[in-house]
């Protein structure tokens, strides 16, 4: 007997209209069969139809049950047929899997390659634009408010810092949100006293802050509308759960303890729970009202009346019903009375024009800073990173299929003995599919395993600023962006092959021989190949044009040389000390930093490149408005300021704590500054007004080195130094030592604690952390397009190689034919690195046509290299082609050792 | 003879198995195999031995196919399957100890 699924399948399709006949169809034979019985027993015709009926039931009634009964159980017969026939397409792909382990493991590394890419890249981008901050209800609901408005030169400013006043105003004079909040994050706060003393990430908040999570304290409580309110908030502050455990051990009796926060005692009044990061990647150690913020550690005390400081950002969440337009709308309004309201209210202030108006605008955006207007060029190498990680996955998917359908070849007659004893063609597709779904579950697997361990290190790179030691191993987001790219990636890469194997004309591969099995070669399998050859070089240029990025930045001559430098901040705020003492606790502990072994010169300093700015307005006479407009950097040095940063002083004579501080007033300018202020003429014994018009005169003196201070394509940045005797800023100590800066930095810091008061407090940071994330956008795009580049291209090698070295094998009698005809061993050699090569040229054209299209789009995020710079294209086609030759050259070496003899008789 | 006794639902079912342990049948040989072993005991419904049949079916308990009789008519005939057999005997063994056990009780003398 037939097994049922057979006769199931050979039935008429399964249907409503079917199952109705049938039922029917059963049922008058029944009553048939049953009249038949009684009209045997003595009853008439007549009398036995009519008890027949009678003993089947009320049939108007019955018939629907039965109808009913007979539709479901087809349902559940189709649906356990099914279930079946998976069931047996898995033991299939598992024997086929096993049976060739090496091939096996081949398939699923390429899976867990191309997924990995993507679960990283997904983990990053999740991170940076789409996961909303633990903790945070309806987290798309809220958004962070940016103001708009137009700078004199015409451009726009967009900003996110805005006034507590502000602040105020905004949350006052706007009815589409329902809850608003001031939040503000600064990771240079130091806490604690003495050798517990570290500089941490604090959190000045309003109190509305915590109304918008869904928290509770672990123990305590969140400061009140009452602690937070101008002039003054409440001195209490409540601990991040990461600081409460690692400097209180978890201690529930800090409560009401005093904590120093900067320069001032607090109460700690709560602890927040674990995993709340408020709405920032970073750890924050500790959260105080934004109101005592202000006062004490911004020391701003008219913070409140006045808009002298744009700091704070907000965030607001929108009221129900509200929508963003409304919000929008409602800001624009707000924020043009506040600019009026302001412009009134200071005498002599010049009105705003109608036009600057119109363009001063309001606009609640959504919370993560890389999806609102000023979203960073590391987020945008990133966004592109996951398109190249989405290539990565292509070219796998490609490969995979390339070596299935390799597999499906030798197979051909097996699936065509399928064919013809009835199993139908959708039943293989399924089959097919399974099998690559298999070993996409198998890649996907490894590929999360990947994205962990492996991705931890590139996820540093490109985000350090986020904590990811709460990361989980795995994290149910990332676990279902890989499930849905697994299945995307197993039915994708079972496409090609089940469409090859539905081509299949059985009759000749039934008749076939085994020497004829790859006798014809596939279009679609050299289309594949092409098409991976293609990506790769759009991937290879991508990488080649970053690479020569990051080259670039690294010989930018910066004007100052960041390797091997200190900056050492010391804080006396909340000592008590004047100015005077603070001056001379710097002298004293610049002489003992420049006393300390290890360092080869020392000097003090106010303004940092790439960090710390301190900008005055000049006066000098003839300048025009947009002269006047620029940005000066002022920078009270000490002596031996120039040989400590690396930056030649190109005439005159320097400036630095030995001129006296009554004495004549001098500065130092850089190059570009005395080219703009004074053209052509010598800008040394110049007079130069810094501050105001009415300032004494300053006698310049020298000329320096343009320096690179706040942007790398910067080539005119305004620089003036002036003796540091002559200022009343005390600044930071800058140190150059000839070795590893970090190994001195320890003791340095400790030589410096020393020398403080009280709750002063020293610190100390290299350089070249300043300067990491300037570069960082090339760092990232270099390393990642080289790392995904190189993966394809290794990809794409492993499937060239795959697929001649399986051609070559196929055509060994062939080979030996043409051996036997006398074709000597180059013949042959070049006959398949034809192949090889032939195949690479098609992808390489394609390739560069594609990468000339898009690498217009990634020109903004390259640094002085052209899109099209042709050695970038160059060293792409070039690899491309060498590892065409190389991944050709071993099947071909091979074709060469064919033994005629041995090849002929064969089968 | 008494009025013939309403059949337990899920009793027919466990008696349609039991039919089928002869060799495939259609559905009126099973009624009339049924009958003809009750000997008028069993009011049976019609149609309910077919909700029975589709019910079994469903589980794959039985199988069905269609085939032809001894009069040519066309009909419907099952068989039963392993999973059938063993429901059966699982039926059986459990109807068994519960006709005893009930059995047992009612047949407890009763105490003055």
């Amino acid at each position: 007997m037939l097994p049922p699924r057979i006769r199931r399948a050979l039935r008429l399709p399964f249907g409503r209209h079917r199952i109705e006949t049938e039922t029917d169809d059963e049922i008058r034979f029944h009553l048939a069969a049953r009249a038949d019985a009684l009209v045997a027993a003595g009853l008439t015709r007549a009398e036995a139809e009519a008890e027949a009926l009678r003993r089947f039931g009320a049939l108007e009634e019955v018939r629907p049950q039965l109808l009913a009964a007979a539709k479901h159980r087809e349902e559940r017969l189709t649906m356990i047929e099914r279930l079946d026939a998976l069931h047996d397409d898995l033991r299939y792909t598992l024997r086929q899997l096993r049976r060739s382990p090496g091939f096996s493991v081949a398939l699923a590394l390429t899976f867990a390659l191309g997924i990995g890419a993507n679960a990283t890249m997904f983990e990053i981008l999740d991170r940076l634009l789409f996961r909303p901050p633990a903790f945070m209800p309806d987290a798309d609901r809220v958004g962070r408010v940016y103001l708009r408005s137009p700078r004199p030169d015409g451009t726009e400013r967009v900003d996110n810092n805005i006034s507590y006043l502000r602040y105020a105003e905004l949350r006052d004079h706007t009815r589409a949100f329902s809850q608003t909040a001031a939040v503000f994050q600064n990771d240079q706060v130091v806490l604690g006293l003495g050798d517990a003393a570290e500089a941490a990430a604090v959190g000045l908040v309003s109190a509305s802050f915590w109304q918008m999570f869904d928290i509770r304290p672990v123990a305590g409580r969140f400061f009140t509308p009452e602690e937070d309110r101008p002039p003054r908030g409440a001195g209490v502050v409540v601990l991040g759960y990461g600081y409460w455990q690692s400097r209180f051990g978890g201690d529930r009796a800090v409560i009401g303890r005093q904590l120093r926060v900067e320069a001032k005692m607090y109460t700690i009044i709560g602890v927040a729970p674990k995993g709340f990061h408020g709405i920032w990647a970073t750890t924050t150690a500790a959260y105080v009202p934004i109101t005592v913020g202000a006062v004490e550690m911004l020391g701003n005390d008219r913070y409140y009346l006045e808009h002298n400081m744009s700091w704070l950002e907000m965030i607001a969440r929108l009221r129900p019903g509200a929508t963003a337009d409304m919000a929008n709308a409602e800001l624009t309004r707000a924020y043009r009375q506040s600019r009026l309201d302001d412009a009134a209210a200071k005498p002599g202030s010049r009105p705003i024009a109608k036009q600057a108006l119109a363009l001063t605008r309001g606009e609640l955006a959504p919370l993560p800073m890389d999806r609102g207007p000023k979203r960073s060029e590391s987020a945008k190498v990133a966004t592109w990173l996951a398109g190249v990680s989405a290539i990565v996955l292509l070219i796998a998917c490609a490969n995979v299929a390339n070596l299935l359908i390799a597999r499906g070849i030798r197979r051909r007659r097996e699936i065509a003995v399928r064919v013809a004893l009835g199993v139908g063609r959708g039943r293989l597709v399924a089959q097919l599919l399974t099998e690559s779904v298999t070993v996409a579950v198998l890649g996907g697997v490894v590929g999360l395993a990947l994205a962990h361990w492996g991705g931890g290190a590139i996820r540093r790179v490109l985000l350090p600023d986020v904590d990811w030691s709460f990361v989980p191993v795995f994290d149910a987001r990332v676990v279902l962006f890989t499930t849905a790219v697994v299945l995307f990636t197993g039915l994708l890469t079972g496409l090609a092959p089940a469409a090859h194997a539905l081509r299949a004309d059985v009759n000749a591969s039934l008749k076939a021989g085994e020497r004829e099995g790859g006798g014809t070669r596939s279009g679609l399998r050299s289309g594949l190949l092409v098409a991976q050859a293609a990506l790769s070089v759009v991937l290879l240029v991508g990488a080649a044009l970053f690479v020569r990025s990051l080259h670039n930045v690294s010989k930018v001559d910066l004007g100052w040389d960041p390797n091997r430098l200190l900056h050492v901040r010391v804080e006396l705020r909340g000592t008590g000390t004047t100015e005077e003492q603070a001056q001379a606790i710097m002298q004293r502990a610049l002489d003992r930093v420049r006393a300390m072994p290890g360092v080869s010169s020392a000097s003090t300093l106010v303004s940092v490149p790439f960090w710390m700015t301190w900008s005055e307005d000049v006066f000098v006479p003839g300048m025009d408005s947009s002269e006047r407009q620029r940005t000066y950097v002022m920078n009270p040095v000490g002596d031996d300021y120039f040989q400590t940063m690396g930056t030649r002083l190109l005439r005159g004579r320097p400036v630095g704590s030995s001129n006296p501080r009554d004495g004549p007033k001098v500065a130092v300018i850089s190059e570009a500054m005395g080219k703009l202020l004074w053209k052509g003429k010598d800008p040394i014994g110049q007079c130069l007004r810094i501050g105001a018009d009415t300032a004494p005169c300053r006698e310049v003196v020298g000329i320096a080195e343009n320096m690179k201070f706040g942007d790398l394509g910067d080539d005119e940045s305004m620089q003036m130094y002036v003796p540091a005797t002559q200022s009343r800023t005390a600044g930071a100590i800058i140190v150059r030592t000839p070795g590893d800066p970090r190994a001195i930095a320890e003791p340095l810091r400790r030589e410096v604690q020393q020398l403080l008061p009280g709750l002063g407090y020293a610190s100390v940071k290299p350089l070249t952390s300043v300067l990491d994330p300037v570069v960082r956008q090339w760092r990232l795009g270099a390393t990642m397009f080289s790392i995904f580049g190189a993966l394809a291209l290794l990809l794409a090698a492993v499937g060239l190689y795959g697929v001649i070295a399986y051609d070559v094998a196929q055509r060994m009698r062939e080979m030996g034919v043409r051996v036997a005809l006398g074709a000597q061993a180059a013949d042959i050699r070049r006959l398949v690195l034809w192949q090889g090569i032939r195949v690479a040229a098609l992808g390489v054209t394609l390739g560069v046509i594609v990468a000339f299209v898009t690498v217009r789009y990634v020109e903004k995020l390259l640094f002085d290299t052209p899109a099209h710079d042709p050695l970038a294209f160059g060293a792409a086609v070039g690899t491309i082609f060498l590892v065409a030759v190389f991944a050709s050259l071993i099947p071909a070496r091979r074709a060469t050792r064919v033994d005629p003899v041995v090849a002929l008789r064969t089968e | 003879m008494s009025e013939p006794l309403a059949v337990l639902r899920g009793t027919l079912d466990v008696l349609v198995l039991k039919a089928l342990t002869w060799g495939p049948m259609h559905g009126f040989e099973i009624t009339a195999w049924i009958e003809a072993r009750a000997g008028g005991n069993l009011d049976i419904v019609d149609s309910a031995l077919y909700q029975s049949l589709y019910r079994l079916e469903a589980r794959r308990a039985i199988t069905a196919d269609w085939g032809v009789t001894e009069n040519n008519r066309r009909a419907r005939y099952y068989h039963i399957t392993s999973v059938g057999r063993a429901e059966l005997r699982n039926e059986t063994a459990r109807w068994n100890r519960y006709a005893e056990t009930v059995t047992g009780i009612l047949n407890t003398p009763q105490q003055a």
